[in-house]
């Protein structure tokens, strides 16, 4: 294929500038100081790769973190996208006060991770809070959900799950984006919904889901303000809510241990991109582009 | 037939509710005086009070329009660099074919995973260099810089989406690259750029690490990091007024969002054309 | 009160002096500083008012307040200092100022005491005690505490039972306690479960003349004091003396906890606190020393709650002093700031401040006078690494707390890790 590089640099112009400015070197330095001991405020001091060692050899609650940080990936992604796309393919039909309902399963993640959403949370899921209440109607007594390390979890993946707007609302736009005229041709064919689905609403919604795919997951393993509200900031009970991120930032800025948090980090980074590539490899069998067809 | 769309509109209100229930509470009980917040379950208060509204809108030292208007600022200047510096990038990477393609996107998919708590720390030290802590720069410039890879691969996966067939029928009638970016690619994207304003607005109007690490004074605080001079773990906290300023705050938000989800709606006219 | 700011003027007029001294050197910024706290509404309001007073009364000069939240207040703290950018005047606490001190982050007074720039010569020795690390003073008290259990009087009295709030012993407490969860309906105990509070350890530890740590910083305690009190705590939530560990892990704020919930009638708090706690409940509280057996010493202790510190990266040191001055002394000051932050240094502040007091205050004060005699010596600052000690006490206690551990293996990894820890800090 012919090349534009002229064209394109020109409009890569912008984010090079920025990347070169302000991105690159503070990346750069965060590698560096993953190789040092760095309380921020004595200078950074060389230790090789002794923060590594540590943490895979000596550091449970690394593993302990992986841990919990892997199962809410685990479950946490497939369930939100999986409801965000149900929504949105329903209020796709065409409902009557679409927009209403559309602003309604969208305001609960405007809240973001406010600390509000925290005292909200908790006010829900509390020995007598709101689940509990409608559960004894139901003749069960629920657990004390956020504060029994048993089930503390499932409370963050389920403030995640709540908070399903914002991959609904690009699922949403990438349906508007089909034309309408497929669908029209192909029921002049006779096919049927599931069918026109099958073959023509998924494949060409394939770009939109791989990119909630690979967002959603990254977002989810660096999933930090929710649990930083919910858990008080140290991941207890009994370290049930030590997520990844919040791990990190513990040793950073609460223990004074900036180098080893900037290990911690690149390490995610690594995990992190493995998933992500395996997400780009496999997506060539399964998300066609237009522009590439 | 008709039955049938009562029925889907009786599912669609019980949803509602339980996706509203949390937020219903938070309104209830921003009528509520202190001592009842947390005993009373009900939605309706039993005691009314209406103080929190003004008690919370002068609690701090500043009152909260001028954090309204520091909110505004930023957040509307961050949506606009964002919408144009993306959409560039994002061109580039999603229809032009150029030398070192897949270093650049892997790069910027890398400045996507790393957690921003550690690179917080040297980019302060930067910013503090270029002597633009206590200022927006650091808020706003990056944004203009296209420096949120989120949006450039939201945009990216959106531009794929158009046949390729319109660039090049373009081409042939000697349109340049330019012409057919601004005349096809942008006004056939609206749905993409109806979503990441939404984002983009919405991300920066809650957005409290990047005020809170940047910005000192009080005069120049944002909404969110007002609210949070509310709550504090330790010491007395202001539930009731918390909550109600919670609540205002997400009004503009939500007219943000109003307005600009016409746009994604607005995909349906245009994309007729088919390749 | 005129007396109060006679003596005042007074020392005002020798830190103006020291000022014009030292002031050759104070470098481009001079003349306007930043002094940076974390707080609350409250607190905010009043110490923005001091700041306006200061630089009402000294023209020449500006403070710039900033303030945040407490959760807040350290990242941007850790920032600021990497960044060499630290604001001028500084809000410290107990458990982070050695490990500020000894980093480096923030200066020796002791040079801006002795020519009396901050003056506290009349101030009790304890306010010295905890801001001083390796000998140098690096804090000045802004705040006393001690240690309190808040009881709901209103519930006790319902239910007729009576203390001595001063000399109650351990048996009452459990007694005391136990009546409460038996007389009540289900859901309200008797007490919280202090058995993760790293300060009710010490205290514990006090009373039986041990500490948490030895001045060098190596541990004073053994696996089998941790043993004994961990098993001390997971009778009482077995035997409804206490609320069970889901209450307890789900008080993560003070509206949550067993007073202002109503599902205790015993709790445990900072003096200081005692205002909050009763804006919370519509029952009346008061307050009791930590419960210790007859002939024991109660174990408590003077606390500086916060301290006001200067920062490493002070651009105007001279200034500094003087505002932290007018701070902790200047009527003008104490006058606007009261008690929010604890109990003032001097006897004549509190006289200065008496008629103002509210109910809770009023009793905050007495507290702290009763218990005066009986407390014992503030224990010797946190050693580098306190910080994580203390929230591997918790979490290990959360584990024995919920049955995922048992008592003397949980005693053993958490006395094992805090060593590990205490070593890695050298």
């Amino acid at each position: 294929m012919k090349k534009e590089n002229f064209a394109a640099y020109i409009f890569l112009l912008p984010w090079l500038v920025g990347f070169f400015l302000l991105t690159i070197q503070p990346i750069v330095s965060s590698f560096y100081l993953s190789l040092t001991e760095y309380d921020t405020v004595s200078d950074p001091y060389f230790i090789g790769f002794e923060n590594y060692e540590y943490m895979f050899v000596d550091d449970y609650r690394f593993w302990e973190a992986l841990k919990v940080t892997f199962f809410f990936v685990a479950v946490g992604v497939p369930f939100k996208l999986g409801f965000a796309l149900a929504i949105a393919l329903w209020l796709n039909q065409g409902v009557q006060g679409l927009s209403l309902y559309r602003a309604v399963f969208y305001l609960p993640s405007l809240l973001g991770s406010s600390v509000a959403v925290g005292i909200l949370w908790r006010q829900v899921f509390h020995t007598d809070g709101l689940v509990n209440y409608l559960l004894a109607f139901l003749g069960i007594s629920g657990p004390s959900w956020l504060s029994d390390p048993d089930t503390s979890i499932y409370t963050v993946i389920l403030l995640t799950i709540w908070q399903f707007g914002s991959p609904m609302l690009i699922f949403l736009a990438g349906l508007r984006q089909i034309p309408h005229d497929l669908y029209e041709a192909s029921s002049i064919d006779g096919a049927s919904k599931f069918r026109q689905f099958w073959k023509i609403t998924l494949p060409l919604l394939a770009p939109v889901i791989f990119f909630n795919l690979v967002l959603q997951t990254i977002d989810a393993f660096k999933t930090f303000n929710n649990v930083f509200i919910i858990s008080g900031g140290n991941g207890s009970p009994v370290d049930s809510l030590l997520f990844y991120t919040l791990y990190l930032y513990q040793q950073g800025f609460e223990f004074f241990r900036m180098g080893y948090a900037s290990a911690l980090a690149w390490v995610l980074l690594i995990i992190i991109s493995i998933f992500t590539a395996i997400y780009f490899y496999t997506s060539k069998y399964w998300v066609y582009y237009e522009s590439e067809k | 037939m008709k039955q049938n769309r009562l029925l889907k509109h009786l599912y669609l209100a019980i949803a509602s509710l339980v996706m509203l229930y949390p937020l219903l509470w938070m309104l209830s009980s921003s009528f509520k005086p202190e001592s009842i917040i947390f005993n009373d379950l009900s939605l309706w208060p039993s005691q009314f009070t209406f103080e929190n509204y003004p008690n919370g809108w002068q609690a701090l030292r500043i009152d909260f329009s001028i954090f309204y208007k520091n909110s505004a600022i930023v957040a509307v200047f961050s949506v606009i660099g964002n919408l144009i510096s993306c959409a560039f990038t994002a061109y580039a990477f999603a229809r032009l074919e150029f030398n070192f393609k897949r270093f650049w996107f892997a790069l910027m998919m890398m400045t996507l995973m790393l957690p921003y708590h550690v690179v917080l720390i040297p980019q302060y030290i930067l910013f503090l260099k270029l002597g633009w802590v206590n200022t927006y720069y650091p808020l706003i410039v990056p944004k203009f810089l296209a420096q949120e890879a989120f949006f450039i691969f939201l945009m990216v996966q959106f531009f794929k989406q158009l046949p390729r067939e319109l660039d090049e029928s373009a081409m042939m009638d000697g349109c340049s690259v330019f012409r057919i970016f601004f005349k096809i690619i942008v006004p056939l994207s609206i749905p993409a750029f109806g979503t990441a304003a939404i984002f983009s607005f919405y991300w920066t109007w809650e957005d409290f690490f990047g005020p809170l690490i940047y910005l000192n004074d009080i005069e120049k605080y944002t909404v969110p990091l007002a609210l949070r001079a509310f709550v504090s773990a330790e010491d007395l906290s202001f539930y009731g007024e918390s909550f109600a300023m919670s609540i205002l705050s997400l009004i503009p938000v939500f007219i943000f969002f109003i307005i600009f989800q016409r746009f994604i709606i607005h995909g349906i006219a245009m994309s007729g054309i088919k390749g | 009160m005129s007396n109060l700011t006679r003596r005042n003027f007074g020392k005002l007029a020798l830190a103006t002096s020291v000022l014009a001294l030292t002031g050759a050197n104070s470098t481009k910024a001079a003349g306007r500083i930043r002094h940076f706290w974390w707080g609350n509404k409250e607190r905010d309001k009043r110490t923005y008012a001091t700041i306006d007073a200061f630089n009402a009364a000294f023209s020449d000069s500006t403070v710039v307040g900033e303030t945040l939240g407490w959760r807040d207040y350290w990242p941007k703290m850790a920032t600021q200092v990497a960044g060499k950018n630290m604001a001028d005047v500084i809000q410290m606490d107990y458990r982070y100022i050695a490990e500020y001190a000894r980093r480096g982050a923030i200066k020796s007074l002791n040079s801006h005491l002795d020519s009396r720039a901050i003056d506290m010569s009349d101030f009790a020795q304890f306010s010295f005690d905890g801001g001083t690390v390796d000998g140098q003073v690096y804090g000045v008290n802004i705040g006393t505490n001690s240690q309190f259990v808040p009881y709901d009087k209103t519930l006790l009295d319902q239910l007729g039972l009576t203390f001595d709030p001063y000399k109650w012993n351990w048996d009452e407490f459990v007694k005391i306690s136990r009546e409460v969860t038996k007389n009540t309906p289900d859901g309200i105990y008797g007490s919280v479960n202090n058995g993760g509070q790293e300060v009710w350890l010490d205290i514990w530890l006090r009373q039986k003349n041990k500490a948490l740590y030895h001045e060098n910083g190596d541990l004073a305690f053994d696996q089998k004091d941790i043993e004994e009190y961990w098993s001390f705590w997971v009778d009482c939530q077995e035997t409804g003396v206490s609320w069970p560990a889901t209450e307890e892990a789900a008080s993560t704020s003070m509206a949550k906890s067993g007073i202002p919930t109503k599902k205790t009638a015993f709790d445990s708090y900072w003096t200081n606190q005692i205002v909050a706690i009763q804006k919370l409940t519509d029952h009346q509280i008061e307050m009791a020393t930590i419960p210790h057996n007859p002939g024991d010493s109660p174990g408590m202790y003077y606390k500086c709650g916060q301290f006001i510190s200067m920062s490493r990266d002070t651009q105007d040191e001279s200034l500094s002093a003087k505002y932290m001055n007018f701070f902790i002394r200047d009527p003008r000051a104490v006058g606007i700031l009261k008690l929010e932050r604890g109990v003032p240094g001097t006897k004549e502040m509190r006289d200065f401040l008496k008629p103002g007091y509210s109910r809770e205050e009023a009793i905050m004060v007495e507290y702290l006078e009763g218990i005066e005699g009986r407390t014992k010596k503030l224990p010797p600052v946190p050693p580098k690494g306190a910080g994580e000690i203390d929230r591997a006490f918790e979490r290990y206690w959360e584990g024995v707390a919920f049955g995922k551990t048992k008592i003397a293996s949980a005693a053993k990894s958490f006395y094992r890790e805090a060593e590990r820890i205490r070593r890695k800090q050298g």
